[in-house]
């Protein structure tokens, strides 16, 4: 489908709000004694999932509509990421003011920080299911999209927390081992998910008969079935190998290959911001490719698809 | 009540009147629920309904297809539960899928949700849009009996289509589904859709003069 900013800027900082409130809570919870850097982790979440939420607004291109949002608890997953991240980013900004305004010996803190973090998880699950539950979307009906999610959301609250503790000069003990970790699990999901999304597109054809009773056959354009599809939002183009092939490879060199260069090789101030930028642009081409690369079930009735020769003839 | 629409696949000859009509009886000028904002310029402007042009086989064993395709006014709707201020709907008393323009936010969540890409997107007003089954037709009762169809229905020329009500046994679309074995498209995905689609028959076999002759002498002889 085309893939839009406000939907970018919402799955993307709204991820990284949560990975960077939990991170912030399991610090608070292990006793690290990480003060100012929880309340700087917090702090950064506060500013980027308001504008992972604000940047929604811009996805509705009918704002009149908008006080109706919350009418369809019940079956319509839109509905629900309305409510957990509004209900996420209200008890973060409590959080914050909490640190700025009660004695820390209250608890009152740590126990927001860890209500903060359930939540955003929650609201992060919320937001996944939304893409995973989309039978027509066969790119994205599956669990590892919540996974993910999930996968995306807490690299990129360790990276930026990673960047937080070097401008801060301080050096949380297993921070650096969780970003190992994270970056091997983001790996294994990730190509995963690139293989479904092959599966999904190789399955979606009009020469193997998806959609009709008879098969195979080709769809001729007939004058109003030619891209770019200006009023059916959920196809799009389908990519190019090389545009798959540079979309994926920018995604690799900026989630993997130079942060793990950075780590192996680099250390300071300049190293870990290197880091944690290269690795936000590398999931923001991963959330691009999420959106560019997925085959909804409307392709085939759609004349743009390739003659494609037969992959196992040898 | 599911109200619907039969295609008899022999009979349709991809004339589009279907979709010509449709379209003539959806616009209104500007305001017009179908947009049609450049009509002389905008071949890939929205469609509530769109013939496909379907070809099989090579030359010289080859046939072509037409295929109407809009609104599904599927049983079990994915558009509809899907939407967040619950603009898309399905009418409990004859099945129809709607939309209120009033209540859509223009998320186009619909849109990802329904298999059969046939809702659209209008840019203008924001909101998105389909086939409504004509329900200002079906429904006006200052129209003659006869004329209360969707316009697709009405203009086809060959009788492809059959409009009626697939939860009664022994309505026209119910038997035709029936007695001709109707499919739905992408039955896998589990919507259920009310639209249904009378198959092709078979090629009729094409058998030479030679053999008939070589027939003929056999039963001669």
């Amino acid at each position: 489908m085309k893939p839009t900013w406000p939907l970018l800027a919402l799955t993307l900082l709204q991820g990284l709000s949560v990975g960077l409130a939990g991170i912030a809570a399991v610090l608070l919870v292990m006793g690290h004694q990480q003060g100012p850097m929880v309340f700087a982790d917090q702090s950064v979440a506060l500013v980027t999932g308001g504008i992972g939420g604000l940047s929604s607004i811009f996805h509705m291109h009918r704002l009149a509509g908008a006080k109706y949002v919350l009418r369809q608890l019940k079956t319509s997953w839109l509905s629900r990421e309305a409510l957990s991240t509004g209900v996420y980013m209200l008890m973060v900004a409590l959080t914050v003011l909490a640190h700025l305004l009660a004695p820390p010996a209250t608890g009152l803190w740590q126990v927001l920080s860890v209500l903060a973090a359930i939540l955003g998880i929650a609201a992060v699950y919320i937001t996944s299911m939304l893409y995973a539950t989309i039978r027509a979307m066969r790119s994205w009906h599956s669990p590892l999209t919540v996974l993910v999610f999930f996968g995306a959301s807490a690299l990129s609250g360790e990276l930026w927390a990673w960047a937080i503790a070097g401008i801060m000069h301080r050096s949380p003990r297993g921070l650096e081992g969780a970003l190992w970790v994270l970056l091997t699990i983001m790996a294994v999901l990730k190509a995963l998910q690139v293989r479904n999304f092959r599966e999904a597109e190789h399955t979606v054809m009009s020469s193997t008969g998806t959609g009709l009773a008879q098969k195979p056959y080709r769809v001729m354009d007939t004058g109003t079935t030619k891209p770019p599809y200006r009023h059916q939002t959920q196809i799009w183009p389908m990519l190019t190998s090389t545009q798959k092939f540079g979309g994926y490879g920018a995604m690799a060199a900026g989630i993997w290959i130079i942060p793990v260069i950075t780590l192996l090789t680099g250390s300071g101030l300049m190293a870990d911001l290197f880091t944690a930028v290269a690795g936000s642009l590398g999931l923001i081409v991963e959330r691009w490719m999420f959106f560019g690369d997925a085959t909804h079930s409307s392709r085939v009735w759609f004349a743009d698809e390739p003659k494609r020769s037969s992959q196992v003839v040898r | 009540m599911q109200l619907t629409i039969i295609t008899d696949l022999n009979k349709c000859v991809g004339c589009k009147s279907c979709q010509v009509s449709c379209k003539e009886h959806n616009t209104s000028g500007e305001f017009g629920p179908v947009p049609d904002h450049e009509p002389y310029r905008e071949v890939d402007g929205m469609w509530w309904n769109r013939v496909l042009s379907v070809e099989a086989g090579e030359y010289p064993e080859a046939s072509v297809m037409y295929l109407p395709k809009a609104c599904m006014h599927c049983y079990d709707a994915p558009c509809v539960p899907v939407c967040p201020t619950g603009a898309s709907y399905k009418r409990a008393d004859n099945g129809v899928v709607l939309i209120d323009y009033d209540a859509c936010i223009g998320c186009q969540l619909c849109m990802w949700a329904c298999p059969y890409g046939v809702r659209e997107f209008d840019e203008h007003e924001g909101v998105v849009k389909k086939c409504t089954l004509c329900i200002d037709r079906i429904e006006d009762e200052t129209l003659p009996e006869h004329e209360r169809q969707p316009a697709c229905v009405q203009s086809c020329p060959t009788h492809a289509r059959t409009f009626g009500d697939l939860d009664d046994p022994a309505s026209e679309v119910s038997k035709l589904v029936a007695q001709r074995q109707g499919f739905t498209l992408l039955p896998e995905l589990g919507a259920r859709p009310s639209v249904h689609y009378l198959p092709k028959r078979p090629m009729p076999h094409s058998i030479s003069n030679n053999e008939i002759e070589r027939v003929l002498e056999a039963s001669e002889s």
